[in-house]
């Protein structure tokens, strides 16, 4: 395992012993919000203490709601599951008991791709970025708690 | 009151080093142990960010410096700290515009240049 690699199982241990790929190096011009709808040059946040972009009305608390708000705008609607459809792209939207805290795209091959806040880009399984470790360390998502899908142009 | 306090800073290359170091200690921390945050659900609920707002209008224009040199998740301790809102209701959601209207209030004050 190399050094970027240990660091991140460091955050999220539940990558370890599963397949995944680090796909990017890190940066702080876009997070997951951004990634799924398809953007790597500006961080989506609805917060307005974050003061990022957000395509709608800032809002008090980044609730799962406000963030599927956002993501409607780019064209996602509900869908009931992640499984693999042809021509579909699907994302899965992460919480835990403080609100909205991640948001992974499924690839045509059905694994999964996510942006990690201001870190790098990977590959990976879905279950593998679930965990509820409050250490200061811990990328903390909690558990996936919705999909959404809209037409698979990429 | 806020105002004075803040233009008592005076700028960047003004402020105390003690202050100014731990400022930098605290911000380093913060974002090292929020690097996998999406939004700022505990971003800013960070006992770091937390203390950094409890330093007050001395560290205003470290904020500023930062933000000029593309640090995000200032808008909010900016607000808090100098009870101003420079952003236009246009620009609001604009990260850009934001930080522009942000950086060009310091300017004007000699905060930053």
């Amino acid at each position: 395992m190399d050094g970027a690699a240990a660091e991140l199982e460091s955050h999220l241990p539940g990558l370890a012993g599963t397949r995944y790929a680090i796909t990017s190096d890190p940066s702080e011009l876009y997070n997951c919000i951004a990634w799924v709808a398809g953007e790597s040059h500006r961080w989506w946040s609805p917060l307005a203490e974050d003061g990022e972009y957000w395509p709608l009305e800032y809002q008090p608390e980044a609730t799962i709601g406000v963030v599927q708000s956002g993501l409607a705008t780019a064209g996602f609607e509900r869908c009931p599951d992640g499984a693999l459809a042809a021509g579909v792209e699907k994302i899965a939207l992460f919480a835990d008991e403080r609100g909205f805290t991640h948001v992974a795209l499924q690839l045509p091959n059905g694994r999964w791709t996510s942006k990690l806040g201001s870190d790098c880009d990977i590959e990976h399984e879905l279950e593998a970025l679930e965990g509820f470790d409050d250490s200061p360390d811990a990328y903390r998502y909690g558990q996936v708690v919705a999909f959404m899908s809209r037409a698979r142009t990429r | 009151m806020v105002m004075r306090e803040v233009e008592a800073a005076g700028a960047a290359t003004g402020v105390d080093p003690e202050i100014e170091r731990r400022f930098l200690e605290l911000v380093d921390r913060w974002r090292e142990e929020t690097r996998g945050d999406g939004v700022g659900v505990r971003t800013l609920k960070h006992p770091s960010y937390l203390e950094i707002l409890e330093m007050g209008a001395a560290v205003v224009p470290l904020i500023l410096r930062d933000l000029a040199a593309g640090g995000g998740f200032w808008i909010g301790a900016l607000m808090e700290l100098t009870g101003e809102d420079p952003v236009p209701a246009s620009e609001r959601g604009r990260s850009a515009k934001m930080r522009e209207a942000w950086l060009a209030w310091g300017c004007e004050r000699g905060l930053i240049e």
